[in-house]
C-alpha cells in the first residue's frame, strides 16, 4: 500500500510541473520507504510529507519514523565499531555507496546514497536527524554534521529538490543493448 | 524472442518480493539459453531493493555478460538510463 504514495505523489505534481519526468522522485522516496522496512523497526512505520514551493519550482518531501536509528541499526550490526562512535559519522557511514548492514538478503548499501546522489544533482539539499545526529548535505557543498542535543527516537529525512534541474518526460520507445 | 512487459508481472516496482518475479523470468531465459525483451513503461519508478533483487541477483549469478546475452530493453531513452546507471553501479562496485 504504502508504495502506491509514491505513484500518486508523482501523478499529483506533475500537474504542477510541465512535462518534468518525475519518476526519480517516485523512486526516491521508494528508498526512503524500503529504509524504514528493512532497518528501522519501527513500530508505526512511518510518516510523510511532500510540498511544492510554486515560486521557485523546488518540491520536499520528509519522511520519518519511531524506530532505532540509523546509528543505532549500525552499532548492533557492526560489533567491532568504537563504542563511542558518534551518531553523526553513523549517518555519514550509511551515505556511503555500498555501506549496508544487510538487514535483508539483498541489501547492497544503494539506498541512502541514492537519495544522495538524487539531490546532488537536483541542486537540492539533503537533512537526516537521526537518534542524536544531524547530516545536512546541500548540492555542491560540504557536509555540515554535528551532535542534536536532543535524541530523537527514529529517523527524519528531508529531501528537497530544485525541479528545473529534472529531464522532459520522454514518452520515445527503442529498443536498446545494455 | 520474446517481450516481457515489466508492469504484466509484477504488483509494484518497489520491494524484494517483486524482484524475485523478474529474476525468475530472467534465470529462465539464461538457463533455456534464451534472450528476452524487457519492456519499462516510461513513467514507471524501481527502487533499488527491486533492481538489487532482479537484476542484481542475476548479475551476482551469472556475471554481466550474461546478462548483456540474455536481456535487451524497450522503452525510453531516460528509463534506459537509469537502468544503465545502476548496472553500471552495481558491477563496478561488485565486480560481476
Amino acid at each position: 500500500m504504502i508504495y502506491f504514495y509514491s505513484t500518486y505523489a508523482k501523478q499529483y505534481f506533475e500537474r504542477f510541473v510541465k512535462n518534468k519526468d518525475l519518476v526519480p522522485l517516485a523512486a526516491n522516496m521508494d528508498e526512503v520507504f524500503n529504509n524504514i522496512f528493512d532497518h528501522s523497526k519501527s513500530p508505526v512505520t512511518g510518516y510523510i510529507i511532500t510540498q511544492y514551493y510554486p515560486k521557485n519550482n523546488k518540491l520536499s518531501f520528509s519522511v520519518c519514523d519511531f524506530g532505532i536509528g540509523i546509528p543505532t541499526s549500525i552499532i548492533t550490526f557492526d560489533n567491532e565499531q568504537e563504542p563511542d562512535f558518534e551518531d553523526w559519522k553513523a549517518i555519514l557511514k550509511s551515505l556511503e555507496k555500498g555501506f549496508s548492514i544487510n538487514s535483508t538478503p539483498r541489501n547492497r548499501g544503494f539506498g541512502l546514497n541514492n537519495i544522495l546522489e538524487f539531490t546532488e544533482s537536483s541542486n537540492g539539499k539533503l537533512l537526516i536527524i537521526s537518534n542524536d545526529g544531524i547530516v545536512e548535505k546541500k548540492a555542491g557543498d560540504m557536509y555540515r554534521s554535528g551532535s542534536s542535543d536532543f535524541n530523537f527516537s527514529g529517523t527524519l529525512i528531508k529531501v528537497e529538490v530544485d525541479l528545473n534541474t529534472f529531464e522532459e518526460k520522454d514518452e520515445t520507445d527503442q529498443i536498446f543493448d545494455f | 524472442m520474446k517481450t516481457l512487459v515489466l508492469k504484466n508481472i509484477v504488483k509494484n516496482t518497489s520491494s524484494n518480493e517483486q524482484g524475485m518475479i523478474l529474476f525468475d523470468f530472467f534465470q529462465n531465459a539464461y538457463l533455456n539459453k534464451d534472450s528476452l525483451i524487457l519492456q519499462v513503461d516510461s513513467d514507471l519508478s524501481m527502487s533499488s531493493s527491486f533492481l538489487n533483487t532482479s537484476i542484481g541477483q542475476f548479475l551476482d549469478k551469472y556475471g554481466l555478460e550474461s546478462f548483456k546475452r540474455t536481456v535487451k530493453f524497450k522503452g525510453s531513452k531516460n528509463q534506459f538510463s537509469r537502468l544503465s546507471y545502476y548496472i553500471t553501479k552495481f558491477s563496478s562496485l561488485y565486480q560481476v
